[in-house]
C-alpha cells in the first residue's frame, strides 16, 4: 500500500535560486535523486521559472543576491496569484534575527544557514513538502465542499420550487370542479339563450318574410292582412321584443363573468413571474377568494374586514398561494356551516393578514407539527400535508411570519405577517 | 293530465340559468325557485308534474331536495343538472332520489326539451299503466267475488254448480237429485 502511494505521487519539484553556481551544484546533486530540481542564478531568471511547468513545490532562496534580493523575489512571488502559494525557504548566510523576521513576515516558511548540514537541508524540505501536500489537500476539499454546498443549496431550491409548484398544482387539481361549475354555469346559459334566440330571429324573419309577401300583393286582401295578424300573434313578436334585449343582457353579464374568472386564474398562476413588485393585499385576496368561491360559498359565510394597509413588496403569486390555502384550510375545518373572517391590517412596518375560521379547530398535540411538509389530517385526496409548510417557506421569503392559535372546537385563527419593505430589498428605496 | 295544465318546477341558485330554462320551456310556463327550500314551500301548495334542479346550491343540495320532494309529490319526474365531478359519493343519495335523468352543464337545448319530453311521456305512461293496472284490479275483485258465492253455494248444495245439460239442451237430473 504505501509503496504503491509512492509511486503514484508525483515526485516535487524543487527551484534551487542562488546567484553563486557553486552552491547550486552542491545542493542540486545532494537533491537530485529525491526531487526534480531546477536552478536559477538570477532572481529574474527564478520567477520566471516559478510562473512555468513544472510549477515548483518548493522554493530555495538565497537572500543576498546581486539585482534583485531575496526578498523582492519573495514579494513578488507572493503578489502573483499563480505563484503565492509556493513555500519559500530562504536560504542566507546572515545570522541576524532582524533579517530572519523580515523574511518570515514577507511569507517565508523557513531559514537555513549557508553552510548547512545536507541532511537537516533534506529534513526541512520533507517537512515543508509534506505541509505543502497537507495545504494542498485542504485546499481541494475546501474547494469540493464549496461546490457541494453550493449544488446542494441548488438542488434544495430546484426541490422547493417544484414542491412549490406540486403543491399549487394539487389545489388547483382540487378547485378544478368548482372552477369548472362556476364557468359552466354561465356557459351553461349564455349558450342556451343563443339557440333560443337563434328560434326567435326565425320566428321574426317568418313574419319579415310574410309581411314583405304581403306588401308585394295589389290590392291587399283582407284576408291576407287576417292571417298576418294572426301570424304575429302566434310568433308572440311582442313577447320577443321584450326578451331578446333581456336575453342579450344576461348573455353579456355571463360572459363577462367567464371572463373575470379565467383573468383571475391568469393572475393566481403565474407562478412563474417571480419578480418582487409593489402588491396590493387586498386585490390578491379578492381575485383568490374568487377563484375559490366554489369551495366556500355553500357552507362558509365569508366576512371582510380590510384595514388601512399600504401596498408591499412582494411575489404577488406566492402571497395569493398562501391566502388560497388559508382559506381553503378554514373551508374544510368548516364541518357543517360557519364563519370565516378576513381582516386585514397594519402595525409600524408591517402589515398583517388574518384568516379566522369557526371550525373544528386544531388538537394541541398538532400544534407543532402544520407547518411540517405532508403533515396532514386529512383523508387521500383531499389533504397533502404541503401547503402551510409551503405557505411558511413563501412567507419567510418574504421577511415575514405566520401565527397560529387555535381552539379545538371553537376554529382556528392564522395570521401572516409580513414587513412593507422585505430586508432583502433593503429598506431604503 | 293533458298538455294545458303541465306544471313544471325549476330550481337553481343562478338566476340567470332560471331565466334561460324558462325561456326554453316557455310553452309550460314553468315555476321557478331558487333554493331548494324555496322550492319546497311551493311544494306544499302546488302539485308538479315534472322538476329539474341544480345539485350544487347554497342550503340544501339538489339531490336532498328530491329526496324530500319525492315524499311530498312522489309522482313528479325528477331531473337533475349538474356537472358530473359534483356527484362523486353521492351515489347513495342518487339511488333514493330515483333520479329520471342527468343533464350536464352547459346543456344543450335540444337535449333539455328531449328530456322534458321523455320524462313527461314516461310519466304519462306510467300513469296509464297504473289506472290499467287498477281497472285490472277492479274486475279481480269483481271476478273473485262471484267465485265466493260460487263457492258458498257449493258448500251449501254440493253439486249444484255443475248441471248436466242433455243433448237437446234439457237438464239431466239424477236420481239422488230428486231424492
Ligand atoms: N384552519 C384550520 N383548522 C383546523 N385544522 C387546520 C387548519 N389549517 C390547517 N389545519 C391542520 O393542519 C394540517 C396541515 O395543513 P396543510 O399543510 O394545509 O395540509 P392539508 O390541508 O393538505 O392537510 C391539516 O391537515 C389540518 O389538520
Ligand atoms: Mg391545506
Amino acid at each position: 500500500m504505501e509503496s504503491d502511494k509512492q509511486s503514484t505521487e508525483r515526485q516535487a519539484t524543487i527551484l534551487l535560486v542562488d546567484d553563486e553556481s557553486i552552491n547550486l551544484s552542491v545542493f542540486g546533486q545532494f537533491l537530485a535523486p529525491y526531487y526534480q530540481v531546477l536552478v536559477a542564478t538570477s532572481g529574474q531568471r527564478a520567477l520566471q521559472l516559478a510562473g512555468g511547468a513544472p510549477k515548483p513545490d518548493l522554493i530555495l532562496l538565497d537572500v543576498m543576491m546581486p539585482d534583485m534580493d531575496g526578498y523582492q523575489v519573495i514579494g513578488q512571488l507572493k503578489a502573483d496569484p499563480k505563484t503565492g502559494d509556493i513555500p519559500v525557504i530562504f536560504v542566507t548566510a546572515l545570522t541576524s534575527d532582524l533579517e530572519e523576521e523580515r523574511g518570515l513576515s514577507l511569507g517565508a516558511v523557513d531559514y537555513l544557514y549557508k553552510p548547512c548540514h545536507l541532511s537537516i537541508l533534506l529534513a526541512r524540505i520533507k517537512t515543508q513538502l509534506e505541509l505543502k501536500n497537507a495545504r494542498d489537500w485542504l485546499k481541494d476539499q475546501n474547494a469540493y465542499l464549496e461546490t457541494e454546498v453550493q449544488r446542494r443549496h441548488q438542488e434544495n431550491e430546484a426541490v422547493h420550487l417544484q414542491l412549490l409548484q406540486s403543491e399549487k398544482l394539487a389545489a388547483i387539481g382540487q378547485l378544478a370542479a368548482g372552477i369548472a361549475h362556476e364557468i359552466n354555469n354561465p356557459i351553461g346559459f349564455v349558450n342556451s339563450n343563443l339557440n333560443t334566440l337563434d328560434s326567435y330571429l326565425r320566428d321574426v324573419f317568418c313574419v319579415v318574410d310574410a309581411s314583405n309577401a304581403a306588401l308585394d300583393e295589389k290590392p291587399l286582401s283582407e284576408e291576407t292582412l287576417q292571417s298576418l295578424r294572426e301570424l304575429k300573434q302566434a310568433k308572440q313578436l311582442e313577447y320577443l321584443r321584450n326578451d331578446i334585449p333581456e336575453l342579450i343582457a344576461e348573455s353579456m353579464e355571463g360572459l363577462t363573468r367567464v371572463r373575470d374568472i379565467i383573468q383571475d386564474l391568469k393572475d393566481f398562476a403565474h407562478a412563474d413571474k417571480n419578480e418582487w413588485e409593489l402588491g396590493d393585499l387586498h386585490k390578491g385576496l379578492d381575485s383568490t377568494l374568487n377563484i375559490i368561491a366554489n369551495e366556500l360559498k355553500y357552507h362558509c359565510t365569508v366576512h371582510k374586514q380590510y384595514g388601512e394597509i399600504p401596498q408591499i413588496y412582494c411575489l404577488s403569486s406566492q402571497l395569493n398561494q398562501v391566502f388560497m390555502n388559508l382559506l381553503i384550510n378554514a373551508a374544510q375545518s368548516i364541518e357543517t356551516k360557519g364563519d370565516i373572517h378576513i381582516r386585514t391590517g397594519r402595525a409600524d412596518q408591517n402589515v398583517w393578514v388574518e384568516i379566522s375560521d369557526s371550525g373544528k379547530g386544531i388538537a394541541p398535540e398538532n400544534l407543532p407539527r402544520l407547518f411540517e411538509p405532508f403533515f396532514t389530517t386529512k383523508p387521500v385526496g383531499k389533504g397533502t400535508g404541503l401547503g402551510l409548510s409551503v405557505s411558511q417557506n413563501i412567507v419567510r421569503k418574504h421577511g415575514g411570519k405566520i401565527e397560529v392559535t387555535s381552539q379545538l372546537g371553537q376554529g382556528s385563527r392564522f395570521r401572516v405577517w409580513l414587513p412593507i419593505r422585505p430586508p432583502e430589498l433593503g429598506a431604503a428605496e | 293530465m293533458n298538455q294545458a295544465d303541465i306544471r313544471i318546477l325549476i330550481v337553481d341558485d343562478e338566476p340567470n340559468v332560471l331565466k334561460a330554462l324558462t325561456r326554453l320551456l316557455k310553452q309550460y310556463e314553468p315555476v321557478t325557485a331558487i333554493s331548494g327550500e324555496e322550492a319546497l314551500l311551493l311544494a306544499e301548495q302546488h302539485r308538479f308534474d315534472l322538476v329539474i334542479s341544480d345539485y350544487r346550491m347554497p342550503g340544501i343540495n339538489g339531490i336532498d331536495f328530491l329526496i324530500l320532494f319525492k315524499r311530498m309529490q312522489p309522482d313528479a319526474v325528477r331531473i337533475v343538472l349538474t356537472g358530473f365531478a359534483d356527484l362523486e359519493g353521492a351515489q347513495h343519495a342518487i339511488n333514493e332520489a330515483e333520479v329520471f335523468r342527468f343533464i350536464n352543464k352547459p346543456w344543450s337545448n335540444l337535449e333539455i326539451v328531449n328530456v322534458v319530453e321523455n320524462g313527461l311521456a314516461h310519466k304519462r305512461m306510467l300513469l296509464e299503466n297504473r289506472a290499467l293496472a287498477d281497472q285490472v284490479r277492479a274486475q279481480q275483485i269483481l271476478l273473485n267475488e262471484k267465485e265466493a258465492i260460487i263457492k258458498a253455494l257449493e258448500a251449501e248444495e254440493p253439486g249444484i254448480t255443475q248441471v248436466n245439460w242433455a243433448q237437446d239442451g234439457s237438464i239431466i237430473l239424477d236420481d239422488e237429485d230428486l231424492q
